[in-house]
């Protein structure tokens, strides 16, 4: 086990999320197709993906130094107690969701949120090309283009607004330096 | 009594400078206007705040953030009563009665009443508060490592038993928040763990991304999914204020139900919403004419606004005394005190006496700028609905973002955010609790170290040789047979009438 726990902690920790997500696919499918889960797919999912966590930190937990220091607890200790505690508390959980027979609720705009998880993550990726001031009010200008809003005072104003509001109460105010990017690195501010 | 009045009268020494007072008045108004915007939850508006506190003194921070909690209770209320949307979840039993006296043209006397309630109804709870936090406090400084880690326990197990019906769901997300909280370097070994690699996580999950991710983004998320890119135009009826005199009839159930949502906020877990639901509940079962509840019954205003400014102050008694959060935006208070450095609990009252004493007197400040500035700005407040969600979303992503990063300005905490933000839109989606997550997180490393401490001192003898150990343990084990029992006792209720009927159809 211990040699187990050491290979998967030499992991880098993009494979172990990809190998993750992988896993959440496959159960997504597993739960679909399953007649008595299909309608609980959502919560299960969610339940399984906190179970797979704790079983990852278990196995990990093998590979943890133990520290001569160490009089009755090690380090391992604490997250072996919660990882064992959530075996009944998740039984218990998976039980109530069939026995409740309360179903998922149907997703609604997922699309629109789905562009927006990809555009928030895109516009903090480009801080460091393009800076914080110019990146954020870009995302606010997409975001509201994507909430329906067409009226050309507010799409300038509400993105203008917040660059002077995070410039002169952050970095001005607070003194929190925020990126200011490749593009602009020449600027005093 | 009479070194509890003085210390106190010493914070409202320390509070009486323009900065704190000014800091106050700017909490609670922003409380007002968030709690008055559907969709921005106390929490949510104490978190997202949180961050501007980094450069202020810990007193300075702390009394803003208590004056945004304290607003934001009240905020709730006003939209509730003049166009039936509760700005906060617990405003929604204040719609019950305050709406059908605005639609019968009493809308002055239902936001009257919502203001003199939660002013008065949050003074008794601070007085509640004063007297009882200081000696819990003194009990708790003799608690041994298994005390304190019995403590924590059966704080995080009445927090997820008090989750409701789906109590499991609570349970699974503390244990979640449990094993975030493993993340990063052992608090006593040293020892590194699930850091895979990655510099940022050997100080462990960093609290304000995942308050923020959580509260903020999973809730603009939820709400983006459901988004119909339609804007609600209310009408709203036009009010008049009555005379003092008039609230004076309202006294005992004001009293009644300050008390009430004092005792329910204690509860970890509990918060404003239960509280309010309770009491209303209460009142009308004191009422010469529980006919009029639901229809415009002053006393149901009074019920739902006292008992949920009440809230505050019970939930503030846990906080203080014993370090454990009574509502989600306590938890997010604990956070806040972290950041600053300070560690909630009886040593508070021992280690930093200013701190607490001033927090004392900024609830009784708090409140009665929240008097004054309901009383100067109701007609404004309720405009604030009128804000477009094609702007209040990008704000509140804008804000997000600038507040995770703001804490170390650190890139990693802007990425931790936004998967928060998405594990609280699914949690969410899926009615899994995020409080006690957050509950998790905070109180697990307190628990690791009290654990490993007791074991240290006194080997595994002491979780179960010591009687205040056992006596607590106890309490935990009650607080979670307690809704499986009564969750089969409400079952056979409901299968009895079904029996009786098919018996009586069979004859």
């Amino acid at each position: 086990m211990k040699a187990f726990a050491k290979s998967i902690e030499a992991l880098p920790a993009w494979v172990i999320l990809l190998a993750f997500l992988a896993i959440m696919v496959g159960l997504f499918f597993v739960y679909r197709a399953g007649k008595k889960t299909r309608p609980y797919a959502g919560q299960l999912l969610v339940l399984s993906g906190i179970c797979l966590i704790a079983l990852l930190f278990y196995i990990l937990t093998f590979g943890f130094k133990v520290s001569k220091l160490a009089t009755g607890a090690t380090a391992a200790t604490m997250p072996r107690v919660w990882c064992i505690a959530l075996i009944p508390v998740a039984a218990l959980c998976a039980y109530s969701i069939f026995r409740s027979k309360k179903v998922d609720e149907p997703f609604g705009r997922w699309k629109l949120v789905f562009i927006v998880i990809i555009a928030v993550f895109l516009s903090v990726f480009l801080y460091q090309y393009i800076g914080y001031y110019l990146s954020s009010a870009l995302f606010i200008l997409l975001l509201m283009l994507l909430l329906e809003e067409r009226k050309p005072l507010p799409l300038v104003a509400v993105p203008v607004c917040w660059m002077l509001f995070s410039y002169f109460v952050f970095a001005k105010f607070l003194f929190i330096s925020l990126p200011k990017g490749q593009l602009f690195s020449w600027l005093p501010i | 009594m009479l070194e509890i009045l003085q210390l106190t009268a010493s914070g409202f020494g320390a509070l009486l400078n323009v900065t704190s007072l000014v800091l106050i008045l700017i909490g609670v108004c922003v409380g007002i206007l968030g709690g008055a915007i559907p969709g921005i939850s106390p929490s949510m508006a104490v978190a997202l705040l949180l961050p501007m506190t980094y450069t202020m003194t810990p007193t300075q921070g702390i009394v803003m953030l208590m004056g945004i909690y304290i607003g934001a209770n009240y905020g709730g209320s006003i939209t509730a009563v003049a166009i039936n949307t509760p700005g906060t979840p617990s405003a929604a039993v204040t719609a019950f009665d305050g709406y059908p006296l605005a639609k019968a043209g009493r809308g002055g006397e239902a936001m009257g009443i919502s203001l003199w309630a939660s002013t008065f109804g949050g003074l008794i709870s601070i007085f509640i508060l004063m007297f009882a936090s200081v000696p819990l406090a003194k009990v708790a400084l003799k608690f041994w490592p298994s005390e304190y880690f019995a403590l924590c326990v059966m704080g995080l197990s009445t927090v997820a038993t008090l989750g409701g019906k789906e109590w499991e769901k609570s349970l699974v997300a503390v244990l979640f928040g449990l094993l975030l909280n493993m993340i990063g370097i052992d608090p006593v070994l040293g020892v590194k763990r699930y850091t895979f690699g990655i510099n940022a996580l050997y100080d462990g999950v960093a609290m304000v991304p995942v308050l923020i991710g959580l509260f903020a983004l999973g809730e603009v998320f939820a709400n983006l999914e459901s988004y119909d890119g339609k804007q609600r135009k209310f009408e709203r009826p036009e009010y008049h204020f009555p005379r003092p005199s008039y609230y004076w009839k309202l006294k005992v159930p004001i009293l009644r139900a300050g008390i009430v949502g004092c005792l329910i906020g204690v509860f970890p877990g509990a918060g404003g919403t239960i509280a309010s639901f309770l009491s209303y509940d209460v009142e009308k079962r004191f009422s010469k004419h529980p006919e009029q509840f639901g229809h415009g019954a002053p006393e149901g205003v009074v019920a739902a606004e006292a008992s949920n400014s009440g809230s505050v102050g019970g939930a503030m008694v846990p906080l203080l005394a014993l370090g454990i959060p009574g509502s989600s935006t306590a938890a997010v208070l604990i956070g806040a005190l972290m950041i600053h450095n300070l560690t909630p609990g009886p040593n508070l009252f021992t280690d930093e006496p200013d701190l607490v004493y001033a927090l004392f007197a900024s609830m009784f400040i708090a409140n009665l700028f929240m008097f004054i500035v309901g009383q100067v700005g109701s007609r404004l407040w309720v405009r604030v609905s009128d804000i477009p969600k094609t702007i209040l979303y990008p704000l509140i992503f804008a804000f997000s973002i600038l507040g995770s990063y703001s804490v170390k300005k650190s890139m990693a905490d802007v990425i931790a955010c936004l998967v928060f933000g998405v594990i609280g839109w699914l949690m969410k989606k899926y009615h899994y609790p995020a409080a006690p997550v957050v509950l998790g997180v905070v109180l697990g490393r307190l628990m690791e170290l009290n654990f490993s401490q007791a074991l240290m001192v006194g080997g595994p003898a002491s979780f179960y040789t010591r009687p205040l150990t056992l006596i607590l343990f106890a309490i935990t084990l009650a607080a979670i047979a307690y809704p499986i029992i009564s969750e089969r006792r409400a079952a056979k209720k409901k299968d009895a009438p079904e029996t009786g009927a098919e018996s009586a159809k069979e004859e």
